[in-house]
């Protein structure tokens, strides 16, 4: 490996390292904070509050977000559901209108339906005609618990600042099945987690599509969604960022999201999401290393400028000690017709510890044990129970899941560089 | 934690409205230094301990090189006293010594090529010491060649030619692993390492004593194959070179039994 190469590794593990450390300090310093946080679900006002679902195509689950958003507990005259048909071609129309119709909500449920606009367009269409002081987004394929919205308002309620403008909830994969799904559920553990130690530093980066709650003027003040990006939900927040707003997550307001059971579909989303993340950075790029932006400007941005770089070395490191090694082994395999029962007959392997690569080693546990310690803390902070197979999952987790996601990112900047257009 | 601030207070008053909606912007300085210096001590420690294990890396290498240094001493007078005393030396310790100073040559290269690789090696000083090791394989190679002549020893030597940017030396060089497996004491293997000819004349020599203008090549008492040779042609090879292996009865069975079928 060549110098430059070498050098930039050692930079990333360094800076990976870093972050991960100060996150860690972060926790420990405000740690009966992060023991236990308030949570209310006792309001004392009810202010209106619009929840606008967007649909396209939808059709699987579009009736599960409705009856999730039909159980809210909040006074029914105070909500103001917009739901939204973004020009689907199946049966989603259908689906709600007979919904509203049959479900008894006709009172507060309204059905917005129009040719396929794109999903921010439709937002910014409901957005003008919301009556809520408050709007919650809430995406087709996420389910809302019946609380949720009560603890989110609590906590506007008890920060009182109007620069407060987004609340976002903690997102849960909901019933996952396969392991593609349970490794997402793991990384939604994480990032719950390290979500809350973000917005703890006001850092949050993206309001999540199921059930942020915005504050609808700030809103509309700053223009809207915006229409061209990718990714509508970090944009903003990216936006809010810009314009000194502050963004909090609620740490247990639960909303469960659908999660891609399947590679493809995972990887769509997934590179939806990193072109998205990508080309919000570059266009928020006088935010990094923006002292006027406080731990946002100074950390974050930072850490999510590295973090593409972290990707990209996990997946250079998986290729250089697993895949070359392992394509190297076939090759010798092939070239002695794989007979290696001469092999076995003086087996004298003797551990050397002169072999072994020391300072990657010791970067590599270090990084690998905070790591593990966000793991643990994250199904403590999701009250989820942990025995000694709640570890193993760890194991998987960081070696296939950084590789995974390294690829997809390689992927997905090689066909954006052939210029091909990508929808959400 | 409210964030709500009187308004009209401070020197800031005449700025842009934002400086005061700015208040929740704080720079948890204090943090990034602990946590700069607690990274910086794990890269430290990881470097120092590296760097450790490099001398060690090292010292060792030295300590094996004295040790061979001495073992072809030994060889080389085992050598003499044998053709001194033609009817009362043993060939059988010579050829004992022989095979034990090989095998532990082809073990400590091995290493070495392997330290090589690691990216914190120092490259000068093992490259000083992987050319050490190809000097002591061709004088064992000639030491071996007359030890057989004198001794009428059943074994093969082969000569291994290989680079480093070589795409299928690798295969080459398992196909000689498997082989040195598969015959033990009865096959000699004695690889030299061609990125060496600048450095070391005495590669250029060997190349130009077989004519070796491709890689790989290997030499089998004397005749020359370039480019892989084959598990199977290999095993005839070496088979023909040798008056008797069980493994060749086996081979030379199964390979006819291949070209009957």
């Amino acid at each position: 490996m060549n110098l430059i190469g070498t050098i930039f590794l050692w930079v990333i593990y360094f800076v990976s390292l870093y972050f991960s450390v100060f996150l860690i300090l972060v926790y420990f310093d405000k740690r009966p904070h992060f023991k236990k946080e308030i949570s209310s679900t006792e309001l004392d006002q009810f202010p209106v509050i619009s929840i606008l679902i967007p649909a396209y195509n939808e059709e699987k689950s579009i009736l599960g977000t409705l009856s999730s958003v039909k159980n809210i507990n909040y006074p029914k005259d105070k909500l103001d559901v917009i739901v939204i048909n973004d020009g689907s071609s199946d049966s989603t129309e259908e689906k709600i209108v007979s919904f509203i119709e049959n479900e008894g909500v006709a009172d507060y449920f309204r059905l917005l339906s129009h040719q396929n606009i794109g999903k921010a367009a439709s937002m910014n269409k409901a957005v003008g005609l919301a009556k809520g002081e408050f709007f919650a987004c809430l995406d087709a394929d996420s389910f809302v618990e019946p609380d949720t919205l009560r603890k989110m308002l609590a906590f506007y309620f008890r920060e009182n600042d109007p620069q407060l403008a987004i609340v976002t909830p903690a997102m849960k994969v909901s019933n996952p099945k396969n392991i593609l799904q349970k490794i997402q559920w793991i990384e939604y553990l994480v990032m719950i987690l390290v979500g809350r130690i973000t917005s703890h530093l006001d850092s949050l980066y993206v309001a999540p599509g199921p059930f942020s709650i915005y504050r609808t003027d700030v809103v509309k003040e700053i223009g809207g969604f915006d229409e061209k990006t990718l990714t509508e939900d970090q944009e903003i927040a990216y936006r809010m960022q810009k314009n000194h707003y502050r963004i909090k997550q609620c740490f247990n307001a639960y909303v469960h999201t659908v999660s891609p059971s399947k590679l493809v579909p995972f990887y769509q989303q997934r590179r939806r999401w990193y072109l998205g993340s990508i080309s919000c950075a570059y266009q928020y790029r006088g935010l990094i290393g923006n002292k006027k932006y406080g731990d946002f400007g100074i950390m974050q941005m930072i850490k999510n400028v590295v973090g593409y770089g972290l990707a990209l070395s996990g997946m250079g490191f998986a290729g250089y000690y697993f895949l070359v090694p392992l394509y190297q082994r076939i090759k010798n395999g092939l070239a002695i017709n794989f007979d290696f029962l001469p092999f076995l007959r003086d087996i004298s392997v003797v551990f050397d510890p002169l072999f072994l690569d020391i300072p990657k080693i010791i970067v590599f546990g270090a990084l690998f044990l905070t790591s593990s310690f966000f793991f643990y803390k994250a199904h403590k902070n999701a009250n989820v129970k942990m025995n000694v197979i709640g570890y193993l999952p760890i194991v998987p987790y960081f070696v296939f899941y950084y590789i995974l996601k390294g690829g997809i990112l390689i992927l997905s900047l090689y066909e954006f560089g052939r210029g091909k257009k990508i929808k959400w | 934690m409210t964030n709500k601030s009187n308004k009209k207070v401070g020197p800031d008053k005449n700025k842009d409205s934002n400086v005061q909606s700015r208040k929740f912007r704080i720079i948890s300085k204090e943090k990034y230094i602990i946590s700069g210096v607690i990274a910086f001590l794990i890269f430290a420690l990881g470097l120092t301990l590296g760097l450790i294990v490099e001398d060690q890396r090292y010292e060792w290498a030295q300590q094996i090189a004295q040790e061979q240094e001495l073992s072809y001493l030994s060889l080389q007078l085992q050598y003499l006293f044998l053709n001194t005393f033609e009817d009362k030396g043993d060939c059988a310790v010579l050829f004992k010594t022989l095979q034990d100073t090989i095998d532990d040559l082809s073990g400590s290269l091995s290493k070495v090529i392997d330290y090589e690789k690691e990216e914190s090696i120092d490259k000068e000083e093992f490259q000083f010491i992987a050319r050490r090791y190809t000097l002591d394989n061709l004088r064992y190679w000639l030491l071996a060649n007359k030890a057989k002549e004198r001794c009428d020893l059943d074994i093969v030597t082969t000569v291994y030619f290989y680079s480093d940017d070589c795409d299928s030396c690798p295969s080459q060089g398992m196909i000689l692993t498997y082989f040195k497996k598969l015959f033990g004491d009865q096959l000699l293997v004695f690889p030299i390492n061609i990125d060496q000819r600048e450095k070391e004349p005495m590669v250029d020599l060997m190349m130009s004593l077989y004519d070796i203008n491709k890689y790989p090549s290997i030499i089998v008492e004397g005749e020359k194959f370039e480019g892989v040779v084959k598990k199977n042609l290999l095993q005839d090879i070496i088979c023909e070179n040798l008056d008797y292996n069980e493994d060749c009865g086996d081979g030379l069975m199964s390979n006819s039994n291949e070209t009957t079928v």
